[in-house]
């Protein structure tokens, strides 16, 4: 997606340098399904969405599609190379594209609020800049859950008002060039497509591993592994009579997926009763206090594992 | 000295026998003033499966000579693959309003299934008939959440009504 017009999902996004709206430039058509259809993605795509380049990852594995390699990564950024305007903006460019590995790492972490301490940053450094750019941009920053949304006109105020001692924060918002409509639909469509999954573990019982970013990992996959699928209350229930009962420490783990999963686990699901004529289908566990709990076979986990939204995983005690 | 599970069916765990797994879930069977002969039959049915539930896993005749005669005759016919297939085919809804009512009867070996080691999630703990009408069964689970249709199948065999978990 270059600079000018895009229409993602009915809304016109323009996208530029910080010039504004060019109503001269044709408007190019692109909906949010042609987004996602897109036959290879960058982290720009995943900026979009609002996820980490992790969470995208294990998005765009559910969706079958391939993920932008390094190299992918780097040649995006050298065409950037080519819309720099002034020496300085090269030069940056040039820094940044020497040092792939930094650039990467950076662009998997930004987020918001790593843009809003860059920001931060370039105040410390003696510039005019915060004064003109975290006010404007600060209003246009919204938190909605835990993903980050930014109008366009924020981005563009960042555009214009960056100088090349933020570079990296430029180039960041350039390559991301997340619009305010654009996302808030495509965050719209994420979580009103996404389920949390409930577990209730302690040493005796632990199957998932899920460190601070939020990155879950399923042990012991040959093993049926039952969840519940989008009833918090009945997990924090369960683990307060766990707690009452024991010394051990027991937690809640839990973690999203996309609501598909839950559909084709609820078709090919089976009662306890016909376990043993469907040995690898999904049980239907406990329903009576609770619909959406089921034991998932080791081929179900391997599935569930690749269509985890890293990077949603949380331990809660 | 810990008893097993086995020992527990018939004597209940030792005083002060800590818990194992995650703890114990209480359970709730109602009857129709026949508690003591319901929690005896349960009883004895689940002793059966548990002392035979070893490698080499017995074939489904040796199950029906195993397990008590009444347990047996009141469990349905094994299930046809058709069957099967068609009750995975239907809507959710219709799954589940089955799985939460509760009133099926069980084929023979769709329960003894469910005690195969890598399959069991509760384990007996204690029990008692606290009155001619109610049992309360204590079991010790493995796993949240958990599945405990083969307890209620057992004592809806053994002429419990219903059962119906505490938690």
């Amino acid at each position: 997606m270059g600079l000018g017009w895009h229409t993602i999902g009915g809304e016109r996004v323009w996208i530029d340098e910080g010039e504004g709206p060019n109503p001269t430039v044709p408007e190019p058509e692109l909906t949010i399904e042609e987004a996602l259809a897109k036959p290879k993605w960058g982290l720009s795509d995943a900026e979009k969405l609002g996820l980490t380049g992790h969470q995208a990852k294990a998005l765009l594995r559910s969706m079958g599609k391939p993920v932008a390699t390094p190299t992918d990564i780097w040649e995006f950024n050298k065409e950037w190379e080519g819309h720099a305007r002034t020496d300085a903006e090269k030069a940056a460019h040039r820094s940044i594209l020497d040092t792939p590995s930094s650039w990467q790492n950076l662009a998997d972490q930004r987020n918001i609020k790593n843009a809003k301490f860059e920001l931060f940053k370039l105040k410390n450094q003696g510039a005019n800049i915060y004064s003109k750019v975290i006010g404007p941009a600060s209003e246009l920053l919204l938190m909605s859950g835990d993903i980050p949304v930014i109008a366009a006109a924020g981005i563009r105020s960042a555009f214009k008002l960056a100088n090349p001692a933020g570079q990296e924060l430029v180039t960041a918002l350039r390559e991301a060039r997340i619009a305010g409509n654009e996302l808030r639909r495509l965050e719209t469509a994420l979580t009103s497509g996404a389920v949390r999954v409930f577990r209730v573990e302690g040493l005796p019982n632990a199957r998932l591993l899920i460190d601070e970013m939020g990155q879950v990992v399923i042990m012991d996959k040959g093993k049926t592994l039952w969840l519940n699928f989008g009833n918090r209350a009945r997990a924090e229930e369960f683990l307060a009579q766990r707690m009452a009962q024991s010394q051990n420490e027991w937690v809640i783990k839990s973690f999203s997926v996309p609501q598909k999963v839950l559909d084709d686990l609820r078709k090919a699901a089976v009662l306890e009763s016909e376990v043993k004529l469907k040995p690898n289908a999904p049980i239907i566990g406990d329903p009576t206090k609770a619909p959406d709990q089921f034991g998932l076979r080791p081929q179900d986990i391997e599935n569930l594992e690749n269509a985890i939204i890293q990077g949603t995983g949380k331990v809660e005690q | 000295m810990s008893r097993d599970e086995l020992a527990r069916i018939q004597f209940g765990p030792e005083p002060g026998q800590p818990l194992d797994g995650m703890g114990s879930v209480r359970f709730w069977a109602s009857c129709r003033g026949n508690s003591e002969e319901v929690l005896g039959k349960a009883k004895e049915a689940l002793s059966a499966v548990v002392t035979n539930a070893r490698n080499p896993w017995p074939t489904d005749e040796e199950w029906a000579l195993l397990l008590p005669a009444w347990f047996v005759s009141t469990c349905r016919p094994p299930y046809t693959k058709e069957e099967v297939e068609l009750s995975q085919q239907a809507s959710y809804e219709e799954k589940l309003r089955r799985a939460r009512e509760r009133t099926e009867s069980w084929p023979m070996d769709s329960w003894v299934h469910w005690f195969r080691p890598e399959n069991r999630n509760w384990f007996w703990w204690d029990a008692v008939a606290s009155s001619p009408d109610r049992i309360v069964i204590a079991v010790t689970v493995t796993e949240w959440p958990f599945p405990w249709g083969s307890l209620d199948w057992l004592f809806r065999a053994a002429g419990s009504v219903r059962l119906e978990t505490e938690e």
